[in-house]
Formats: C-alpha cells, sequence, structure tokens
C-alpha cells in the first residue's frame, strides 16, 4: 500500500539543527574549492528555517556539484548531465510539501541546462537552484561574456542571488532567503578549482586561472555583485496558478482510481 | 455490407468536423466504426483526408472501398472521384465532375451553396448533411451528433450549420431518393475513441497525476481530449521545452511517488532519460505518438510496449502503468501517429481496471510501522538501516518516497546490472501471455505489431469468409523483453511467415530473427514508412499464399 508522506511542521523540525543533515562531505571534493562550504550553507539555511531533513529532496547532475546530495542526509537524487531542474519541477509539482532544491554545476548548467533554465525561471514554480560554479568551465572573472543570474531573471526568475561559495554565513543567510521565497529561486554559488582542474582549465580556455584571490589583486566577487540581486516577493508562483495544485493540492496524496460518477461521466464522452 | 466514406478538403475547411460527427453517427446507431485523419504531402495536393468504415460487423480498417466520396476541391474530384461506387458529393458552384469520370452507377450530387442559400464555408455542413441521408440516417440523429460536436458554440452559428446540415440533407433526399444505404443499425451505443484518446483514458484510468508533453504533441488527440478535462480527475498537464524535459519531468514526479506520464513525438528523444529511470529503478511511462516506425531500444529492466491496435490503446495504457510501478521501471508504450489517429468503436471501455502500485517499504512515521510491519515491507530499523537497491531474488526492491521519516535514499543510476538482468527475468514472466488469433493450422501466419493489427485482421477476415482457415495474426504486444520463448511456438510452427510492418527497413523482422532465430522471409511495409493499407495487406497476403 502506498504510504502517503507529510511534512513535518516546521516549528517541530527546527529543534534538530544542521547535524540532522549529516556530517561530513563527499571525499571527492577538493579542499577549499567551495562545494563543501556551500554544502554546509546549505544545511545551515534549511535547519534555520525549521525544515526538517525527510522533507528536502536534493536533485543534482552530475560531475562534483553532482555529489553534493550524496553528502546530504535527506531525499537525493544524481541525475544525468543538466537534468536536474526537470526532475526537480516534476517533483515539486506532485508534492509541493516537500522542500526541492536542485544542484549543478557552471559547466552543465550552461550546456545542457540552458534550456531548463530558461524554462524554470520563467514558469516559476517553486525551487531553489543553486549552481555550484567552480571557476573551472563557464564563468571566470575575467570573461564575462555570460552571466547567469541576469540570464535566469531576464527568463523570468523572481529570485537571484550570488554568493562566495567560501563566505558560509553569507551563503546560509542568502539561501535561507532563496529556499523561503515563493517561486523560482536562482543562486549563483561562486566557488574555486582548485590547482589539479586549472591546469584542465587551461588546457581548455587557454586563459588564467579564476580564484577568489586572483593574481592580479582582484577577486571574483570583484568583478560581480554579491547578495541578492532581485527578490520579487509579491509574484504569485506556479502553483498558485495551477488549477489542480491550487484547488487540490497535493497530487500524491489523490485517490488513484476513478469514482463511479468519473467513469459514468467519461464513458459519456465517448458515447 | 460496409459503408466507406472517404472527404478530401483543405485543411480548416472543416473535415475534422465532419468526420467527428460522421463518426458518432454511426455508433450511435449501434454500428462498427473505423476511421482515420492524415494529411497528404504538399506535393500530393497536402489535403486533409478523411477516410471512413462503417458496418454492422466489426471493422479494422478506416475507408475499406469508397461508397461516397466528398470532394472540396477539382483536384480532388478529378483524383478520386472514379473510386467512388455509390456518388460524389461536391460544390457545384465550384468544382465539375468530368465526363466519364464517375463509376457506372455512382451519382454525381451537387450541393452548390448558391441553390442551397447557404455560406460557402458552411459548406461542410451540407456535405455532411447529404452524407447522413445517403446514409440512411435521420434528421435527428444528425442535429443530435452535431450539437455535442459544437458544444460551446455560440447559440446563433449552431442555428445556421443545423440549417446548411439540414439543406444537404434535403437536398441529397430529392437528388437520389433511393439511395439510401440500409446499413442493420440498432440503439446500442458503441463508444468510439481513437488511439490517442485511449492513451489519455488510460491515463485517467490509471490514476496518472502528471502528464508532461514533449513539443508536437500539442495538437495530438491525446493532449487536445486530455488538457482541458485532466484537473477534473487530479492530473497536473505540462508542457516541457523539449522530450528529454518531458520524460525527466515525470520521472520526477514518479520519484515523488505520483503515477507520471512523458508523451512524446518521437521514441528516439525518450532513450537518455529511460535509460536513467531504468537504472536508477524509477518508475515512468512514456507514450512516443511519432513517426510510423518501430523503435526497440531498451535494455533490461525496461519494458516496451506496443498495443494490438488502436482498441487496445487504453488497456495497454493501463498496463503499462502497472508495469511500471510493480517492476519499478521506465515502460515505452509505442504508438504511432497511425494508431493514435485511428478512431474505432469498441464494445465498453473498461475504466476500473485494477491498479497495482508495487513493491513498498513501510516508513518509520507511518503509525503501526513498528509493530506490525507489512509483508512487503523491509522496514529499516537502527540495526539495518533502509537500503532502496537491495539485492532481492526478483531484482525488485521495496521502494520509497520523499517525505518519510527513516527511508532517505540517494537515487541514481549506478545500479548493480545483475539486479537489473534479474528484474528483466522478473518483468517477462510478469507479462501477459501473446495469443495467436484465428485457426492454428492457417496456411500463413501474419505477425507484426501497433498500427499493422489492423490490417492484419481485415486479410485475415477478407481469406477466411465463409470459414475458410487461410489465414492466422500473431500480434506482438511486447517488443521489450521480447517473450521469445512462448512467440517462438507459434513462429516455429507457422506454415508461411509474412511480417507486417510500417517500416521499409523490417526491423521487426530483425527483432524476432535476433530473439527466437525465426527468419521471416516475406515483409509487408506501409509506403515510405507509411501505415500499411489493408487493400495492400491483402494483395500481399494473396501472393505470398501462392509462392
Amino acid at each position: 500500500m502506498f504510504p502517503v508522506p507529510v511534512r513535518r511542521p516546521l516549528d517541530e523540525a527546527r529543534e534538530f539543527g544542521p547535524e540532522q543533515f549529516g556530517a561530513s562531505g563527499p571525499a571527492d571534493w577538493c579542499p577549499g574549492c567551495g562545494h563543501a562550504e556551500a554544502l554546509e550553507a546549505l544545511k545551515a539555511a534549511c535547519s534555520g528555517l525549521g525544515v526538517a531533513n525527510k522533507d528536502l529532496l536534493c536533485v543534482a547532475g552530475t560531475g562534483c556539484a553532482g555529489s553534493l546530495p550524496e553528502a546530504l542526509l535527506s531525499y537525493g537524487m544524481r541525475v544525468p548531465a543538466g537534468r536536474a531542474l526537470p526532475v526537480a519541477l516534476g517533483a515539486k509539482l506532485v508534492n509541493p510539501d516537500l522542500f526541492v532544491i536542485a544542484v549543478g554545476g557552471e559547466g552543465e548548467t550552461a550546456g545542457p541546462g540552458l534550456g531548463h533554465l530558461m524554462h524554470a525561471a520563467r514558469l516559476n514554480a517553486d525551487l531553489t537552484f543553486l549552481m555550484l560554479d567552480s571557476g573551472s568551465r563557464g564563468f571566470p572573472a575575467d570573461e564575462r561574456t555570460f552571466e547567469p543570474a541576469m540570464l535566469a531573471l531576464a527568463a523570468g526568475a523572481t529570485f537571484a542571488a550570488r554568493v562566495l561559495a567560501q563566505d558560509s554565513a553569507a551563503s546560509a543567510a542568502v539561501m535561507a532567503q532563496a529556499v523561503q521565497h515563493r517561486g523560482f529561486s536562482f543562486v549563483h554559488v561562486l566557488g574555486s578549482c582548485p590547482p589539479g582542474a586549472e591546469n584542465l582549465r587551461l588546457q581548455l580556455t587557454g586563459s588564467a586561472a579564476p580564484s577568489p584571490q586572483g593574481g592580479d589583486g582582484t577577486t571574483r566577487a570583484d568583478a560581480a555583485p554579491l547578495g541578492v540581486l532581485f527578490d520579487a516577493a509579491n509574484v504569485p508562483s506556479y502553483e498558485e496558478f495551477d488549477p489542480v495544485l491550487s484547488r487540490r493540492g497535493a497530487a500524491v496524496r489523490e485517490n488513484l482510481g476513478l469514482s463511479p460518477k468519473d467513469i459514468a461521466e467519461l464513458e459519456a464522452c465517448f458515447k | 455490407m460496409n459503408l466507406g466514406i472517404w472527404i478530401l478538403g483543405p485543411a480548416r475547411q472543416g473535415v475534422g468536423l465532419m468526420g467527428e460527427v460522421l463518426v458518432r453517427l454511426f455508433s450511435r446507431s449501434g454500428l462498427h466504426v473505423c476511421a482515420s485523419s492524415g494529411s497528404e504531402s504538399p506535393s500530393m495536393g497536402g489535403r486533409v483526408v478523411f477516410k471512413m468504415t462503417a458496418s454492422p460487423d466489426r471493422v479494422h480498417v478506416p475507408g475499406e472501398g469508397c461508397a461516397f466520396l466528398v470532394a472540396f476541391d477539382q483536384g480532388a474530384a478529378r483524383e478520386k472521384a472514379g473510386e467512388a461506387t455509390g456518388g460524389v458529393l461536391f460544390d457545384g458552384d465550384r468544382v465539375r465532375i468530368e465526363a466519364g469520370g464517375l463509376r457506372r452507377h455512382a451519382a454525381a450530387i451537387g450541393l452548390a451553396c448558391s441553390e442551397l442559400k447557404i455560406e460557402v464555408d458552411r459548406w461542410h455542413l451540407a456535405a455532411l448533411g447529404a452524407l447522413a441521408r445517403l446514409a440512411g440516417m435521420d434528421l435527428g440523429t444528425l442535429d443530435e451528433a452535431l450539437r455535442d460536436a459544437r458544444k460551446g458554440a455560440a447559440s446563433d452559428a449552431l442555428a445556421a450549420e443545423l440549417s446548411a446540415a439540414k439543406a444537404g440533407f434535403e437536398r441529397a433526399g430529392a437528388a437520389s431518393p433511393e439511395s439510401g444505404l440500409r446499413l442493420q443499425r440498432s440503439d446500442h451505443r458503441r463508444p468510439a475513441l481513437s488511439g490517442g484518446q485511449g492513451l489519455a483514458l488510460g491515463a485517467l484510468a490509471s490514476g496518472c497525476k502528471f502528464l508532461a508533453a514533449g513539443p508536437g504533441t500539442e495538437s495530438s488527440a491525446t493532449l487536445r481530449w486530455l488538457a482541458p478535462r485532466a484537473h477534473r480527475y487530479g492530473m497536473i498537464v505540462r508542457p516541457a521545452e523539449d522530450a528529454g524535459a518531458a520524460v525527466y519531468a515525470a520521472i520526477g514526479a514518479g520519484h515523488a511517488g505520483a503515477r507520471g506520464l512523458a508523451v512524446v513525438a518521437d521514441a528516439a528523444s525518450a532513450v537518455e532519460g529511460m535509460e536513467f529511470a531504468q537504472r536508477a529503478e524509477i518508475p515512468v511511462v512514456v507514450a512516443s505518438l511519432g513517426a510510423a516506425g518501430s523503435r526497440f531500444c531498451a535494455g533490461a529492466g525496461c519494458a516496451v510496449l506496443s498495443p494490438a491496435g488502436s482498441t487496445d490503446v487504453l488497456d495497454s495504457t493501463v498496463e503499462a502503468f502497472n508495469l511500471a510501478e510493480r517492476f519499478q521501471a521506465p515502460v515505452l508504450l509505442l504508438l504511432d501517429r497511425f494508431l493514435a489517429g485511428e478512431t474505432q468503436t469498441v464494445e465498453s471501455l473498461r475504466l476500473d481496471a485494477g491498479i497495482d502500485r508495487g513493491l513498498w517499504a513501510v516508513p518509520a512515521d507511518e503509525p503501526g510501522a513498528s509493530a506490525a510491519p507489512g509483508p512487503s515491507a523491509q522496514g529499516p530499523s537502527a540495526e539495518a538501516p533502509f537500503d532502496r537497491y537491495a539485492e532481492t531474488e526478483t531484482g525488485v526492491s521495496p521502494r520509497a518516497v520523499p517525505g518519510h521519516d527513516g527511508l532517505m535514499f540517494l537515487a541514481d543510476a549506478r545500479g548493480s546490472a545483475d539486479k537489473l538482468d534479474r528484474k528483466g527475468r522478473s518483468l517477462t514472466r510478469g507479462l501477459k501471455p501473446s495469443l495467436l488469433e484465428g485457426p492454428s493450422d492457417a496456411e500463413i501466419t501474419l505477425v507484426g505489431c501497433g498500427c499493422a493489427c489492423g490490417p492484419m485482421r481485415h486479410a485475415m477476415r477478407h481469406f477466411n469468409a465463409g470459414g475458410a482457415r487461410r489465414v492466422n495474426v500473431f500480434p506482438l504486444r511486447y517488443l521489450r523483453p521480447f517473450p521469445a520463448e512462448e512467440a517462438s511456438g507459434p513462429l516455429k510452427s507457422a506454415r508461411r511467415l509474412l511480417a507486417v510492418e510500417s517500416e521499409p527497413t523490417a526491423p521487426l523482422c530483425r527483432l524476432i530473427r535476433g530473439e527466437t532465430g525465426v527468419a521471416v522471409e516475406r515483409h509487408c511495409s506501409g509506403p515510405d514508412g507509411g501505415a500499411v493499407d489493408g487493400a495492400e495487406c491483402v494483395r500481399r497476403v494473396d501472393e505470398a499464399l501462392h509462392d
């Protein structure tokens, strides 16, 4: 028999603290890349809001960013590159009680996931997307040809922010706002890929390695402002428009079989 | 006795409405109907072509013979008038029937707008009224069917349409008062639905609560019928930006505990998502409504169902959802545009089929979970944390949905190949038996799937008329996992084999040979990947019988 999930009230869950999300990160993250700090910030943000780990679904793509749900004691999914957003959307729409966080690296987000980002932003469903940007692929500070937060805003995102991964406290505060925001929220998390990956980047792009503290004394944060860039609090989310979600609630709680009245009505349509 | 009607007209001139009303007219009179609508290629004129067969007996192909032709333009009249055995309906103001262009007993039934005193853009309704009269229908039945089809239309517009239909009805009566065909009718209203509508109904009957539609499916019969009604049954319908997004969104819904369906235009675009769902063991149903052609790309732990004709789509959809949840696997429903667009009458709609949700772990927050775990449960404990991908003999492990205490897990595509293989074998055992239709000792066995099943059954009826035992039919409903053991018997014992499939490159023949070792030497395909025609199938069977 299908066990229907029910969200735990935020007040009850708040007392569990960040420990409920587990203690250690995955072994395959290089020290200092920023992913571990982003993970800690996410744990702090969720526990601060009172989100129970059982009510959190974290959907991530591949690569280093895809390891985040592995390190988070909650429900997690690791999906093919760039596909986190459509999966997260499907899960969120059938069970709006879940807190659904999608995670992607900068390469997959700018590549296979770019179309999904645009449409998720346009739809304004109540999702949070964390783009863990280690700077090894798409968005180095000295090549400002592509600005994902602005792109998300242009597509209709109602919340966009940029944070420095190494500043866990500030990141946690911004992530908490993003999770709380009703509608699509986009958080660009700036990290820095350590030297091992820089070599690869040099081969690929021929340009200098990005780091929070570059050789010329500038930081990635200098190239772009940090914090909440846009927060449209009063824009209705998709869930408020959808005729099923707004009137009937979570689809996972619906009975599956048709009632005799439904059957009679449907049969009449075809006679 | 059968009645075949062909309508050829430009797009957006009312051919679709005529078809819809005609199907209602005949099915409500207790007759069996098979109808299809398609478009010619631009080089052939780009017209909409509607073909229908009505009969007191079950019919399997649309437009079997042409008793009446409705020609909207001169080109249609010139090309097809010679095929009509009963008569050709045309607008006398715009179309001329050339001398000698008709068969001997066929009537030229001119319905000039100027004579009928109707607007040119309502000519199709006059033609509809005339067809109803020629088919021996009464005006009241036509009135009711037209009102139902135009539900929601403005009352003055509907009144003008009814008036145009009545004018055509009366004109046909005056033109050929004795031509009314006398098909044996009854008061039994038969349900009539297209394959696409069968998919929609099957999804509702299965308790599907989330549908993501890929590009190119918006105008399908499934979406056109379902999208405005889905909310009444608690189903969320979302257009997706691409077919992959549709599949992944349905996977997300399935992972969260709802039954998810992705409708895509082509099965090939769903492969990546299905492979992920297979390895992550997430139930999802993907329906492909695309071009004809069999695509069997799926590994162990996936199922590919090909409904045996448009009347089988509803039942196949219900089965697909049950298989998906029972075996925690993606299931591909392989429709094509012919199967999806073909309308047929059925005896009844099975909308209360059983729902099998498969194996679930009992969560710690479920009342009474620790005291009395269910028989299917492997509830977690302090000593044994929940293992979503626990090794089992069947390859199926109890699953959990987000939102429960103690059952947290990471879903990913790193599943063990051995487990998936075991699951594949369990899935094979869980399929319904494939049945041979017709006499077991027939001279030739026709094998095929999907939209080929109608022409195959049509050929069987043709050759077995009068009690002959010449042809039998073996529809293959499962392409993955292929029921090799079960299929080997009928295929190996067949005296002659003919594969019928729309794809000219014969992928079904290769599949059969690969799975059973049986070489199917004779092959009948549609023109340029189009649907196999009933008459062509009969011709090829005749050839094969004389080999």
